[in-house]
Parts: C-alpha cells; sequence; structure tokens
C-alpha cells in the first residue's frame, strides 16, 4: 500500500494505492479513519465514512475481472471544511448505477454494498469508463460534533451549503467559459490557417482577439528566429512596441529584462504598479503604468517565443481564467508557428532540390555527350560530381579536321558557384577562337577576364588547355595550376608528363602561362584529369595518387584500344578503388587515344 | 431595469455559461429549454434579444426562429442562432429565416456578448 497525503486545491487530500487484495483493505480503511480523524471528523462520521469505504473497496476486488487484479485500486479522500469525499477508483467491468437502491431482499447475496454506501453518504457518483471506474461518496461535515439541530440552524445550514454551491457552480462556469473562449479561437483560427494569409497577420489576429477576451490593452510577440539566440518582436499592438532585440543569455543575471528572465527561467512574469519591471525594461519605457504578464513558450525544449499582454486603461489584474486562455491562445500559436517554419523549411528544401536539379541538367549539357572526333583518334571524358553539381568539366573544340582544342579544368569548390565559374569558364574559353593555337595565351585572356569576380568570391581555377594539331604531329600544352598532362605510347610501357608551369586562374591578375610543345607521337594515349581522381580514397584511407595512375596508363599501353574502352576502364578502376566510399571531390578525365 | 435576453437551450451547462457571462455584463436573462417555451417565453416576456440553439427537442431552433418572426409581438425581437452543426443547419437557412447572426458552438462567449450589446445598444444601458 503507498500513501501520499498533499493539499489539494478543495481541502486537504489523502491518496493511497492499495493491491488488489482483501487483506490490503483493513490497512487501507484504518488509514483513511487515521486521516479523518486528523481532520477533525467526529466519531459518527468517521465510522460511517470507514464503513462506506470498505463495501465499496470490497465491492472493487470482488468484482475485479482477471486483468483488472493485476491493477491497484485507488482511494482518494478529499476533507474540505464543510465535506468529505471518499473516491474509489477500480478496474473492474463495472456496472449500471441503479437510478434507486433498494434493500435487497434475505435471499440475495449481492446489492447490500450499494445499499450501505447510498444509505450512508450524502451523495454519490458512479463514472464508468473502459477499464476504470470511479466512485465518488460524499458526506457534509457537521459544522459542531454535538450539536442539536434546530429548524433554524437546518435553514442556515442549507443557506450555507446553497451559496457555496453557487460559488462551486460560478468558478465551474468561469472556467468553462475560458476552455470555451479558447476552443472557440483554436476552431476558428484552424480555419483561418487554411486561407493563405502569413503567419504575421495570423499571430496579430490571434493576439486582438486575446486583447478583446481577456480586456487587455497591448500585446508584444517575440520569436527566435532559427539557429539565433535573440527574441525578435515578430508583431506587435502597436507600432511604439516595436522594441529592439532581445539577447537571450547562457546565464541569468539580475536587472535582465522580464521577457528573457521569463524565457530563461521557462514561467512567466507578472508585473504591475507594486511589482513593477525593472528600470532598464524596455518595455518600461514605452508601457510605464501598466500590468501584465509575459508567458514564454516552448517547443519541447526549443525556446520559440515570448508573448507579453498589458492593460493600461483598466488596471484590473488579469484573473485565473484570462491567464488560462492567454496560456492556450500562445501555446496554439506556438503549435502554428512550428509548423509554419516547418512547412517553409520543406518547401525551402523542395525549391533547392528543383534548382540543383535545374542546374545538373545543364551542366550535363554543357558536358557533351558525343565529343567531336579527328580522323584516327578517339576521344572519351568522364565526370563524376561529389554533389549533384560541380566544379570539375572537361570540353573539347573542334578547330579544323586535323586540329583540337582539348580543356580540362577544376573550379575550387563544389556546388552551385562552382559550376557557375565552370560554365562561364567554357563559355569564354569558346568565344575567343583567334588564340585556341596559342593555350597559354588564351589562359593569360582569360584570368585577366575572370580575375575581379574570381577575387572577389576568393575562387580559383586550375586548367590545362592542350591544342592538338595531328596534321603537324605535335601538341601544345599550358596549365593554370593543374595537374600534369600525362602521354602514354602503345607498345612503350612508359608514361611521360607535360606539366608548363603556371598560376591558377584567380589568384594574380597578370601573370604568366607558358605553352610546353611535345611532339605526338604515333599511337599515343593522352591523358587529361583533375585532382578528385589522384585523391581519391580507399575505405583504408589511401590515396589513389599519380603513381598508380601512370601505372594504370602504363598497364593499358600494351595493346591498341578505343578511348572509350579505356573510359570506362578507368572509371572502373576508380569505383573499385574507392568501394563502398563517398565521393569527396568531383573526379574527370579525358582521354585521346589514337 | 436590466435588458432582458431569452436564452434557449436545451444543454444547462450551456445555460449556466451564457448565464456567467449576461449577469456579469448586466443583463437578467430568461431560460427556454425548447422551442415551444422559447416561443411562449417571448411572447409573455418580451426580451431584447433571443439566443438560441438550432437543434432541440421540441420544436427545433429554426422552427421557433421562423414563429417567432411571423408573430407581430416577436418579429422584430432579434435571434442570435447557435449551433453545433452548421452543416445541417446553414447560415444562408437561419438569417433567410430572419436570424440577426448566426454562430458556430463552441463559440466565443465574448463576441456573443458583444453581438447581445450591439442589439441593445440603441435601448437604455443596463444596470450593472
Amino acid at each position: 500500500m503507498s500513501e501520499s497525503p498533499c493539499k489539494s486545491s478543495r481541502g486537504v487530500a489523502l491518496r493511497l494505492a492499495l493491491a488488489c487484495d482483501l487483506f490490503e483493505v483493513r490497512p487501507a480503511i484504518l488509514a483513511v479513519r487515521g486521516f479523518l480523524a486528523e481532520q477533525g471528523l467526529p466519531d459518527a462520521e468517521l465510522t460511517t465514512c470507514e464503513l462506506a469505504m470498505a463495501e465499496a473497496c470490497n465491492n472493487a476486488i470482488n468484482y475485479a475481472s482477471e486483468e483488472g487484479r493485476a491493477q491497484p485500486i485507488e482511494i482518494e479522500v478529499i476533507s474540505s471544511l464543510t465535506r468529505v469525499e471518499l473516491r474509489v477508483n477500480d478496474h473492474t467491468p463495472g456496472f449500471d448505477w441503479p437510478g434507486r437502491i433498494n434493500l435487497p431482499g434475505s435471499d440475495s447475496e449481492r446489492g447490500r454494498g450499494l445499499y450501505l454506501i447510498r444509505s450512508l453518504m450524502d451523495s454519490t457518483e458512479y463514472f464508468r469508463c473502459a477499464g476504470e471506474n470511479s466512485l465518488r461518496m460524499r458526506k457534509h461535515r457537521s459544522s459542531q460534533a454535538g450539536r442539536v439541530p434546530s429548524p433554524s440552524a437546518n435553514l442556515e445550514e442549507l443557506s450555507r451549503r446553497l451559496a457555496e454551491s453557487e460559488q462551486i457552480i460560478g468558478d465551474m462556469a468561469e472556467e468553462l467559459s475560458s476552455c470555451y473562449e479558447s476552443l472557440s479561437a483554436i476552431f476558428r483560427y484552424s480555419a483561418e490557417q487554411g486561407k493563405a494569409i502569413s503567419l504575421e497577420d495570423f499571430s496579430r489576429q490571434l493576439l486582438s482577439d486575446l486583447l478583446r477576451i481577456t480586456a487587455a490593452d497591448w500585446f508584444v510577440l517575440r520569436l527566435v528566429p532559427k539557429d539565433q539566440s535573440w527574441l525578435v518582436v515578430f508583431t506587435a499592438s502597436e507600432p511604439g512596441l516595436d522594441l529592439e532585440p532581445l539577447e537571450v543569455p547562457h546565464r541569468v543575471d539580475s536587472g535582465l529584462p522580464a521577457e528573457v528572465r521569463s524565457a530563461k527561467q521557462r514561467q512567466d512574469i507578472w508585473f504591475d504598479q507594486q511589482k513593477s519591471l525593472e528600470a532598464g525594461d524596455p518595455l518600461r519605457r514605452v508601457k510605464p503604468d501598466s500590468l501584465g504578464l509575459v508567458h514564454p513558450f516552448y517547443f519541447g525544449d526549443t525556446l520559440i517565443g515570448t508573448l507579453t499582454v498589458g492593460k493600461t486603461i483598466s488596471l484590473v489584474p488579469f484573473s485565473a481564467a484570462q491567464t488560462n486562455v492567454v496560456h492556450t491562445f500562445a501555446d496554439f500559436l506556438a503549435i502554428q508557428i512550428v509548423n509554419t517554419r516547418f512547412q517553409e523549411e520543406q518547401v525551402n528544401n523542395l525549391l533547392v532540390a528543383r534548382d540543383l536539379q535545374i542546374a545538373k541538367n545543364i551542366q550535363r549539357s554543357l558536358l557533351m555527350k558525343t565529343l567531336p572526333q579527328m580522323p584516327g583518334f578517339g576521344l572519351a571524358g568522364y565526370c563524376e560530381s561529389a554533389r549533384q553539381v560541380g566544379g570539375d568539366f572537361y570540353d573539347v573544340v573542334k578547330l579544323s579536321d586535323q586540329a583540337l582544342l582539348l580543356v580540362i579544368a577544376d573550379v575550387m569548390g563544389k556546388g552551385i558557384p562552382a559550376a557557375m565559374f565552370a560554365a562561364i569558364l567554357r563559355s569564354l574559353l569558346r568565344a575567343l577562337p583567334e588564340l585556341t593555337n596559342q593555350p597559354s595565351e588564351l589562359l593569360s585572356r582569360v584570368n585577366r577576364l575572370l580575375f575581379d569576380e574570381l577575387s572577389e568570391v576568393d575562387m580559383f581555377i586550375t586548367a590545362q588547355l592542350v591544342y592538338v594539331d595531328a596534321g603537324k604531329r605535335l601538341l601544345v600544352t599550358a596549365s593554370a595550376g593543374h595537374c600534369p598532362l600525362l602521354l602514354a605510347v602503345v607498345g612503350e610501357r612508359a608514361v611521360r608528363t607535360l606539366s608548363p608551369e603556371g598560376m591558377p586562374l584567380g589568384i594574380l591578375p597578370d601573370t604568366p602561362f607558358t605553352d610546353e610543345t611535345a611532339e605526338l607521337p604515333r599511337n599515343c594515349r593522352v591523358l587529361l584529369y583533375t585532382d578528385g581522381l589522384t585523391e581519391a580514397r580507399n575505405a583504408q584511407g589511401e590515396l589513389f595518387g599519380q603513381e598508380r595512375l601512370m601505372e594504370w596508363l602504363k598497364q593499358t599501353t600494351t595493346h591498341p584500344r578505343k578511348a572509350e574502352e579505356l573510359k570506362d576502364e578507368l572509371a572502373a578502376e576508380l569505383v573499385k578503388f574507392q568501394s563502398n566510399t563517398s565521393l569527396k571531390d568531383d573526379q574527370t578525365f579525358l582521354i585521346m587515344a589514337e | 431595469m436590466p435588458h432582458k435576453i431569452l436564452i434557449v437551450d436545451d444543454e444547462p451547462f450551456m445555460l449556466r455559461l451564457i448565464q456567467h457571462h449576461l449577469e456579469h455584463a448586466g443583463y437578467e436573462m430568461i431560460k427556454a429549454r425548447n422551442g415551444r417555451e422559447a416561443v411562449e417565453a417571448a411572447v409573455r416576456e418580451n426580451p431584447c434579444v433571443v439566443v438560441m440553439d438550432a437543434m432541440m427537442p421540441n420544436m427545433d431552433g429554426l422552427t421557433a426562429l421562423r414563429q417567432l418572426k411571423q408573430e407581430p409581438a416577436t418579429r422584430a425581437i432579434p435571434v442570435i442562432m447557435l449551433t453545433a452543426n452548421p452543416h445541417k443547419y446553414s447560415r444562408e437557412e437561419a438569417e433567410s429565416s430572419g436570424a440577426a447572426i448566426f454562430l458556430t458552438k463552441p463559440f466565443s462567449p465574448t463576441q456573443l456578448l458583444d453581438e447581445i450589446r450591439k442589439h441593445t445598444l440603441d435601448l437604455e444601458v443596463p444596470q450593472v
């Protein structure tokens, strides 16, 4: 049996829980008797309550269902100045409480308990619910034990009881009224949510209604913007209340504005002329002679904001019911705010995803599906972005039947900004056809054109341009800080690197680039790549590295292969090396094979 | 003399809830539990405003409303209709039958009081 005496709002209460066992009843009844004796109940009334309680407990145990036996029986005894209420909550299947209870016949074994309870107590109520029932028995206390009742005393007692009942009904009506008011607003504003009004308008309308309902004059709604620790005025009842943002510090110090203290302490703060706001409080500055309350509202452990409601015209304090309405409105608003933010975030995510898809499609369209061909040579390119869009790209510009410009570039960074610069660079390179056979000059020009934009956003681009002249059997390459070009010849089992000097684009406005010219050997293979290849890591953290890349290229030179085959082979090699690790950087290469 | 308001509802708690607000606002309240009682009380007591639930046993609110609007003695009394089921009792139906306004339960008690005040504004101010 567990026992907990406590102060109830309607008197002093004792709560007990006992196992569903007849042996538990007697100690529980003695505890109830002891408690009521302490409350000054005379002996006769003690015995009455004891008997009624014993009957109720015995019934609860005798008629408990198999499932109900595992659950405790709860007893609650509430003692006020005027009456005692005994409550027994059981887990029997329950029964229909008879409207009228007669003494059962002598041959009947059931019904005596109910008859006894009804006879002993002044009023009884029985609430039957699924799996749990509550029997409530009330006994009015005689105001003076042993007093001989007189007709006038009876009348006096009845008037007193009537007044008490009226008071209780009045209080209940007040409470019901506040609930009804809140419920009505919730229904009305839930319907409003369907209409396309902004959260600000919605809040202003709801809180204007709150002012009307609670006879208040002004409000300030502050919200904490996402990922910030400031309380910022979201809406207020008048322009003068559009106060400066308040920082919510980690510690609570004295002298903080009431809105911040309320938010930190997670409790309402009341203010009036006696208990005024601190001297530096912004609310005191604009509403010096007000009374009101600050209510913080949270969603789980996240502070959503504070609502301050105040009065300046009538200085009648908020009633309990009005305070309830303020709380309900604020909590309802908090849910709307959280929902709206969540919806906005979802819409935003969808928009970003859509934009990314568009950007990806644009970037894919920049990487030509079929590369221009030159008689005797095959070309194949590969580009895999770490994100949906990336900053790597390759391009092949056909200059004549015998000449091509190969381009590979890597814009520092990933995502949309990198992709945008990649697109710009590609267009610029194609817009300067007169320089395509002088890669270093082309890089210089592009660097000058892009320098301002790149340096403004602190970005740079590495790039390599290769002018291939199949007629003259030569290639000219220039590099802007890019990885070396790899050159191999079938049957030679050797790989050569071409790495002319040059700074990445966007580092210095006037920087020299140099051309490196090499003979284009017969049956050659030219590989241009970005550092995403050589810096790829496997599950053990090892780098793919330039050596491994050169080794791969070397072992392909044993016999002639098409560029497309080589591309597939290298792509497979990369996938195999990285196994299940996610791509950290864009990976791009361009192969030319004779 | 405080203004008399006739409240018609078969739900005792609703009568008590409205009574609470009317008394605080200084009105006198007459109660009726159904449409039939409402028509009788309206003729007998000549209230300033009638607040009536649409759904009641023994003559529903809309029927009682139509009767009040047909009866010369009660025709001019503004009637505020209440309903918990706006799908069954439409605003148009109530208003075309002569209702001054149609409030859906749960209504705002403050709004109801505002509506009553609106219709008693031209009359003498009630004594609080």
